[in-house]
C-alpha cells in the first residue's frame, strides 16, 4: 500500500475547508446568536431548508460502518444484503413524516431546544429527563468512539499513515469544528459531507468495475465462482430471520432515535420538512444500494476466501480501494467514509453536549433560581464540547473493550429506550410519566441483557424483545400511574 | 388553519405514513423474494436483484412525492393568534 502524501493530501485539505465552512458560519451568523446563544448554538435558530435538513439528517444516519462494514458484508453475501440495505428508504419519511411536524409545534411552543425539552415537558419528570440524558451521553459516546476508531483503521489501511495520524488528522479537527460552528456548522458540513461520500461512492464504483474487467465479467465470475452470492437467502447466510431483525433495526424503528428526532426541532417551516422526506428517501436508497453494489462487485477484483484478506470483511472496502484507485484518487475516495464517520461524530458529539449543557446544567440552575448569564452559557457550552470531544478522542486511541459492548448495544438500546417513549408521547393521550419511565428502564435493560447473554426470541434479533418490553411497560405503566395535567396535554392534542 | 385542524391533519399524516410503511413492505417482499422465485436473469443481474433493490427503492420515492403532495398540507408551526401573518406565507 502507498505510504506517500498524494493519498494524505485529500482528507487534509477537505478537513481544513469543514473547519473554514465552520468558522465561516459562526461569523456570518454572529447577528443571530446574540439574539440567543443556546438555541444558536445547539439548533441553528430553527432556520434549516429542506436539502440541507435532509442531508444532515442521512449524514448522521450513514456512519462508517454504511462505507466499510457493510460493503464488506455484501461482499461476502451478495445481493442478499443490498436487498436487506434498502429497507433503510422508509427511515426518513418515518421520522420526519411521522414525528415532524408535532414535534416543531411543540418546540416552538415551549421553546425547546432539545428533545429531552420536549421528553421533560411531555411527561411532566425530571427523572425521565435525567434518565434521557444518562442514555444519550453514553449510547453516544460509545458510537463516536466506535466512528474513530472505524475512520482512522480505514485511513491506516489505504494510506499506509499510522491508525495515530490518521485519529489525528480527521479526529482532533471534527471536534474543534463541531465546537465552533454549533449545530448550524454541522448541518452544513453534514450536507457537504454527503456529497462528498455521494461522489466517493461513484469514484470507488468506477474503479472497481474497471479494475474487475467490467461489470459483464464480474457477474460471470461470480456466477462460477459463488452463485449463491445470487440468491436471497445466499445459499443460508442471510436467512429470513436477519432480513426481519434488519427490518425493525434499521428500518422501523429508526423512527426513535434522539439523533434523528432532534432535527424536527430545527426545521424552517413545513416546505422544508416536505423537501426533505423525499430529498433524503432519494438519496438513502442511492446511498447503500450503491455502496454495498460496490461491495458485492468487489468480488471481481478480491475473488479469494475471507481469509486471503485478514479474515474480516471490515478489510474488504480499504483493499478494493487500495486495489482500484491510484494515490491521489484513492486519497479523495477515503474521504466518503471518513466523512460518514465526521459527520456522525459531529451531531453525536453536539447533541451530548446539549443534553449536558442544556438539560443538565441550565435546568438545574434555572430550578434553583439562579441566573446564567448569556456569555456564561456561551463559554460552558463551547468548553464543554470541546472537553467531551478530546475525552472521546483520548478513548478512541486505544479503546477500552467494554466501549465495544456499549457501542453493540447502542443503536438498538436507544430504540428500545426512545421509540415509545416519542411516539406514544405524541400520539397517545394516557402515555404519563409511569409509563415513560418504565418504557425507558425495562425497554433499555431488558435489552441490554437480551445483547449480552444472546437471547433471542425466534431467532430475531433482541431489538424485537426490547421494543415489545418497551411497549408493554409503557402501556401498563401509563394505566396505573397518575394522569397527565389537562394544562400539558392541551398542548400535545 | 387552526390548531386542532392542524394536529387532525398531522394525524392523518402519521397514518399515512403508516400505511405507506405497509406498502413498502408488501412490494419489498413481492419484487424480492417473490421474484426470486421466477429465476430471470438479465444483463448478467439476478431479476430479483433490480426488482426488490432499485425497484423498492423507486417504489418508494414515487410514493413519498405522492404522500407529500396529495397527504401532507404545509401550514404555519407557529400558534396563529401569535403571529397572524406566518398564516398567508405557509398558504401558497
Amino acid at each position: 500500500m502507498n505510504s506517500n502524501y498524494l493519498a494524505l493530501l485529500p482528507v487534509f485539505i477537505f478537513m481544513i475547508s469543514m473547519l473554514a465552512v465552520s468558522v465561516f458560519l459562526r461569523k456570518s451568523n454572529a447577528k443571530k446568536e446574540s439574539q440567543g446563544f443556546v438555541k444558536e448554538y445547539f439548533i441553528g435558530s430553527r432556520s434549516l431548508g429542506g436539502f440541507v435538513l435532509a442531508m444532515t439528517t442521512v449524514a448522521t444516519y450513514s456512519s462508517v460502518s454504511s462505507f466499510v462494514g457493510g460493503p464488506g458484508q455484501a461482499w461476502s453475501i451478495g445481493f442478499g444484503w443490498i436487498y436487506m440495505s434498502v429497507v433503510q428508504v422508509t427511515a426518513l419519511f418515518l421520522v420526519l413524516g411521522v414525528l415532524g411536524k408535532k414535534m416543531a409545534i411543540v418546540a416552538r411552543k415551549i421553546d425547546a431546544v432539545t428533545v429531552i425539552d420536549v421528553i421533560r415537558h411531555r411527561y411532566q419528570s425530571d427523572v425521565v429527563a435525567s434518565i434521557s440524558a444518562l442514555i444519550i451521553v453514553l449510547f453516544f459516546s460509545a458510537t463516536m468512539v466506535a466512528q474513530f476508531v472505524g475512520g482512522a483503521k480505514l485511513f491506516e489501511a489505504v494510506t499506509g499513515y499510522s491508525y495515530l495520524v490518521g485519529l489525528c488528522v480527521f479526529g482532533l479537527v471534527v471536534v474543534i469544528y463541531t465546537t465552533v460552528g454549533g449545530f448550524r456548522g454541522v448541518a452544513i458540513t453534514d450536507t457537504i459531507c454527503s456529497i462528498v461520500m455521494l461522489f466517493g461512492m461513484f469514484l470507488l464504483m468506477a474503479g472497481v468495475l474497471k479494475q474487475g474487467g467490467g461489470y459483464e465479467h464480474i457477474m460471470e465470475q461470480i456466477a462460477v465462482n459463488k452463485p449463491e452470492m445470487l440468491e436471497p437467502f445466499s445459499g443460508g447466510n442471510m436467512p429470513l430471520t436477519l432480513y426481519i431483525s434488519q427490518w425493525m433495526l434499521v428500518g422501523i424503528f429508526t423512527i426513535g432515535l434522539p439523533q434523528s428526532v432532534v432535527r424536527n426541532l430545527s426545521y424552517k417551516d413545513t416546505k422544508s420538512l416536505h423537501r426533505a422526506i423525499i430529498i433524503g428517501t432519494i438519496v438513502v436508497g442511492a446511498m447503500n444500494i450503491g455502496m454495498n453494489f460496490i461491495g458485492v462487485i468487489s468480488q471481481g477484483i478480491l475473488p479469494e476466501g475471507l481469509d486471503a484478506y485478514g479474515n474480516s470483511v471490515d478489510n474488504i472496502i480499504p483493499l478494493a480501494i487500495a486495489k482500484s484507485l491510484p494515490p491521489l484518487l484513492a486519497g479523495i475516495t477515503i474521504i466518503g467514509p471518513i466523512a460518514a464517520s465526521i459527520s456522525t461524530i459531529s451531531s453525536l458529539l453536539l447533541s451530548s453536549t446539549s443534553s449536558i449543557i442544556k438539560d443538565v446544567y441550565l435546568y438545574e440552575k434555572a430550578k434553583r433560581g439562579s441566573a446564567v448569564s448569556e456569555n456564561r452559557a456561551k463559554s460552558f457550552s463551547q468548553l464543554c464540547n470541546l472537553i467531551l470531544g478530546l475525552a472521546i478522542f483520548a478513548i478512541s486511541i486505544n479503546p477500552p473493550d467494554v466501549i465495544w459492548k456499549i457501542n453493540m448495544f447502542a443503536f438498538g438500546g436507544l430504540e428500545s429506550a426512545f421509540v415509545w417513549v416519542f411516539l406514544l408521547g405524541l400520539f397517545w393521550k394516557k402515555a404519563n410519566k409511569t409509563g415513560a419511565f418504565w418504557s425507558m428502564a425495562c425497554g433499555t435493560v431488558v435489552y441490554c441483557a437480551a445483547m449480552l447473554f444472546g437471547f433471542k426470541i425466534a431467532g430475531i434479533h433482541q431489538i424485537l424483545i426490547g421494543i415489545s418490553v418497551a411497549l408493554v411497560a409503557m402501556i401498563i405503566g401509563s394505566y396505573f400511574g397518575k394522569k397527565t395535567d389537562q394544562e400539558t396535554l392541551d398542548i400535545y392534542f | 388553519m387552526n390548531r386542532k385542524q392542524k394536529y387532525g391533519q398531522i394525524k392523518r399524516e402519521a397514518i399515512a405514513c403508516f400505511w405507506a410503511l405497509v406498502a413498502i413492505i408488501v412490494f419489498w417482499t413481492i419484487s424480492g423474494l417473490g421474484v426470486s422465485q421466477l429465476n430471470i436473469t438479465i444483463f448478467h443481474t439476478p431479476l430479483w436483484a433490480i426488482t426488490g433493490c432499485i425497484g423498492t427503492w423507486i417504489f418508494s420515492v414515487i410514493l413519498v412525492i405522492w404522500l407529500v403532495k396529495y397527504v401532507f398540507k404545509a401550514f404555519s408551526l407557529d400558534d396563529e393568534e401569535e403571529s397572524p401573518e406566518m398564516e398567508g406565507a405557509d398558504e401558497q
